[in-house]
């Protein structure tokens, strides 16, 4: 008896915690083996930096991948809302506030059009999202052909360089986010309906969970925490490319599975989807330090993405 | 009598269940032999192995006089073995001739198939059992208990020795059964042994020359048709146990001072129903009882909101409703009991106590944060209250029995203290133990106020426990019975749609 549970119980950590384990690995084989250029508080620091700026697109993905859904838009989100932002900052002379006010509605109006054709009207996410990554990379292209490559004004790159105690304020800002998020998706009713709509839509049907809408908000979320992070982007670069954000969906994807969020819906968490970012960053931070040739990263993400899906179907699909 | 087929000592175990356990039986030559047994008793295993499907882990089959040492579907069916099971699997668009004769060869000189000659061999075969039926026709336009006896007659297309009918008549109406018995019959009597399963008593005491009964994957006894004398009887074998109050009727009492607690007036969804009107009062079972396709599944997801009606209106406690949602629905004390316990019933996955508080989040956490010692005791005192046997409350329902699947449902919908409940064959596929736990529940919450819609495929069922019953055909109501009038004559009759209507009372 307590031998089988003791073994349920193992089984069930390593799940749990692999991405624990495989993030701290990775971080002490690159501390041994490079401890001169890696182990270096500059270096880690710029890396948990870099994380923090897009932290935030992979928070609503995440929502939407427990609930079984996807949006493989956010990436061209990401982009064009900080194009907007800069578009009426510099071209129409708006003040910064008032640009990103602005930009992040154009995101609200993202997530509500995939909201509207996922759900209501039944369209595949992957289909839909797919078709508005496109589109929306087509009016990015259009915004930075206005913009001509034009930085942005210091008032608005000083955002994401804002420091408090020699801290950036959004590695402040992630660390308090996870905080508070992790705590709503383990003890908030509405966050645990997520769970419910991903592990069985007919059933949190019949027992009178709005399904339609924690979809449709979700999608918003979604779209929403992607325009955070592209503004947060726009700022710290300074200016949008037409490839902004390009690959940023499937990256963030695979963080997420490989943080236990599984595309067939009903598990994810927001931490451990970060932790998968840290460890993606980690791999591509080691690759630069072993001098591999930066023509590879998309490659090994890809490689990377297969293994994390492959996992994730056979722990999740097949049961 | 010769013996035609005899299995020795068969076990097969699936992982940690054993499905057979020693089982040792035999069927004579030109007899009806049944297997009774409940759900899970083995008596699916032990037709996948007489008909080649499975191979057993341990023992011997003598069919025929040898011994078989190899086996599979092919086979099996060469010396002499053929089964129909108890889903069709007919060519529904092909003709009856050619159903007949799947995969025969009736070619002419140049090696085309010579359809005349198939359909005079078919034309015979029909003539033989007294069918009028045309070979011509196509197998989609035939009552099904005439795809049924096709299905049959194309089993027996190759002239088998043992004929095994897997629960024929799960699906047909009484007098299409006595139609099918007197095919069988006449099987039976040109010399074929017939090997049958069903858990319909009355039918098996009608039908057979001996009764296997089978429990929990092990051979309990076998019966000659004449050594048993009441249904009980079996069911005592079954099940090891009396249960109380089965089938038995109940008496129906009218309490004076009850209220309506649900009105649907004139519901109506184009091109399915029209004027759909009856009454849910407090403290009653309101069975609904329909054949296959007789819309009594589409009316109750009209009334939970799963799906829109267009015309008229449902009124709960006297508030009236145009359009309704689930949602909505379980705001006004009405819950859902689906007859699909993996998909729309419960969250495989998911804790037992997460699956106990779902419709009910709202409600009991009113600081919207969940509190775990909170969710853990209501779940407990369900547990316990619908005694279901689970490790603990953070098992998932995918480790669960069927029964205790069921009972958890059922915790879920008690859960949310339900005025109505509509309950979804609440027994299906669920072992009797369990059965009786269900039904005992559903009489408790009835008798605490609540208006309970049952709808159930098993005649039994309704007749035990209903109050009144609606008897649906065509997507309309065909009628009403209340009290003593609820027998199984009458609710066949209008469900079968005979043409002396019962008038409409109350």
């Amino acid at each position: 008896m307590l031998k089988n549970y003791l073994k349920e119980k193992k089984k069930i950590n390593f799940n749990e915690f692999t991405i624990i384990f495989i993030t701290i690995a990775a971080f002490i084989f690159l501390s041994i083996n490079k401890s001169q250029t890696f182990f270096d508080y500059g270096n880690i620091y710029s890396l948990i930096y870099a994380v923090s700026i897009q932290f935030f697109s992979i928070v609503g993905l995440t929502f939407l991948l427990i609930m079984g859904e996807i949006d493989l838009s956010i990436g061209s989100t990401f982009g064009l809302v900080g194009a907007i932002t800069g578009y009426c900052i510099l071209n129409l002379g708006l003040p910064v506030w008032l640009g990103i006010s602005i930009a992040m509605l154009a995101a609200i109006l993202i997530g509500l059009i995939n909201g509207f054709f996922i759900v209501k009207l039944k369209v595949n996410p992957i289909i839909m999202t797919l078709g508005m990554m496109i589109l929306l990379r087509g009016v990015l292209i259009a915004f930075t052909t206005a913009l001509g490559g034009a930085t942005y004004t210091s008032t608005f790159r000083a955002i994401a360089r804002y420091k408090i105690f020699n801290v950036h304020i959004t590695i402040i800002i992630m660390f308090l986010a996870i905080i508070i998020i992790q705590f709503l998706l383990n003890k908030h009713t509405f966050f645990k309906k997520l769970y419910y709509v991903g592990e069985n839509l007919n059933s949190s049907n019949i027992y009178g969970i709005k399904t339609v809408w924690v979809k449709i908000i979700m999608y918003v979320t979604c779209s929403f925490t992607a325009g955070i992070a592209g503004i947060l982007s726009a700022s710290r670069i300074a200016v949008t490319m037409p490839d902004t954000g390009e690959g940023l969906e499937f990256k963030m994807i695979t963080a997420a599975v490989l943080g236990g969020a599984s595309i067939y819906g009903g598990s994810g968490s927001v931490l451990k989807s970060v932790l998968g970012l840290l460890f993606l960053a980690l791999v591509l931070n080691g690759m630069v330090m072993f001098n591999i040739n930066p023509d590879w990263q998309q490659t090994v993400t890809g490689v990377i993405l297969v293994i994390a899906i492959t996992i994730d179907t056979k722990l999740n699909k097949e049961n | 009598m010769v013996m035609l087929l005899d299995l020795q000592d068969i076990s097969k175990t699936f992982g940690p269940v054993k499905a057979l356990d020693s089982v040792t039986f035999s069927v004579n030559k030109g007899e009806i032999h049944t297997i009774l047994g409940e759900n899970g008793a083995g008596k699916t295993t032990l037709m996948k192995i007489i008909s080649g499907n499975i191979k057993p882990d341990k023992g011997e089959i003598i069919f025929d006089g040898s011994k078989i040492n190899k086996s599979n579907p092919r086979i099996m069916k060469e010396i002499g073995v053929a089964i129909v099971y108890q889903e069709l699997s007919i060519f529904e668009n092909l003709t009856v001739y050619e159903n007949i004769f799947p995969e025969s060869d009736f070619k002419n000189k140049i090696g085309l198939i010579d359809k005349h000659k198939m359909e005079k061999e078919a034309q015979k075969k029909l003539k033989l059992f007294d069918l009028d039926i045309d070979p011509e026709e196509k197998v989609e336009n035939l009552p099904l208990a005439e795809q049924q006896i096709i299905e049959i007659l194309r089993a027996i297309s190759y002239d088998p020795k043992l004929l095994i009918l897997d629960e024929p008549t799960s699906a047909l109406k009484k007098k299409e059964v006595e139609k099918l018995f007197n095919i069988i019959t006449k099987l039976k009597n040109s010399g074929l042994s017939i090997l049958y399963i069903s858990h319909h008593l009355s039918e098996v005491l009608q039908i057979s020359d001996r009764i296997t009964i089978l429990k929990d994957g092990a051979y309990v006894k076998t019966l000659q048709r004449n050594e048993v004398k009441a249904e009980d009887q079996l069911i005592n074998l079954m099940v090891g146990r009396n249960i109380e109050n089965l089938y038995g009727k109940k008496k129906y009492s009218l309490r004076k001072d009850r209220k309506i607690f649900m009105k649907v007036k004139n519901l109506g969804k184009e091109n399915l129903f029209k004027n759909i009107n009856f009454d849910l009062y407090e403290r009653e079972i309101l069975g609904i009882y329909g054949l296959q396709g007789s819309g009594r599944l589409d009316l109750m997801k009209l009334i939970f909101g799963l799906d829109s009606f267009d015309e008229g209106y449902i009124e709960i406690n006297n508030n009236k409703f145009k359009n309704i949602t689930p949602n909505k629905a379980i705001d006004n004390g009405i819950v859902y009991l689906n007859e699909n316990r993996k998909d729309g019933g419960l969250f495989f996955n998911m804790t037992a106590c997460e699956n106990i508080v779902c419709p009910v989040l709202e409600n009991i956490f009113k600081n919207k944060l969940i509190d775990r010692e909170k969710m853990n005791n209501i779940t407990r005192s369900l547990i316990e209250k619908f005694n279901i046997k689970i490790p603990d409350v953070n098992s998932k329902p995918k480790q669960l029995s069927g029964g205790n699947k069921q009972k958890l449902m059922a915790a879920i919908c008690f859960g949310i203290n339900p005025l109505c409940l509509i309950a979804n064959e609440p027994t299906r596929g669920i072992d009797v133990g369990a059965k009786a736990d269900i039904h005992r529940f559903l009489k408790d919450i009835a008798n605490e106020g609540a208006g309970i819609i049952l709808i159930s495929s098993e005649l039994p069922e309704i007749i035990s426990l209903s109050d009144k019953v609606l008897v649906m055909k065509n997507y309309k109501i065909a009628g009403k019975l209340i009290g003593e009038q609820i027998i199984e004559e009458k609710i066949v009759t209008l469900a079968a749609g005979s043409k002396n209507k019962n008038k409409q009372l109350e």
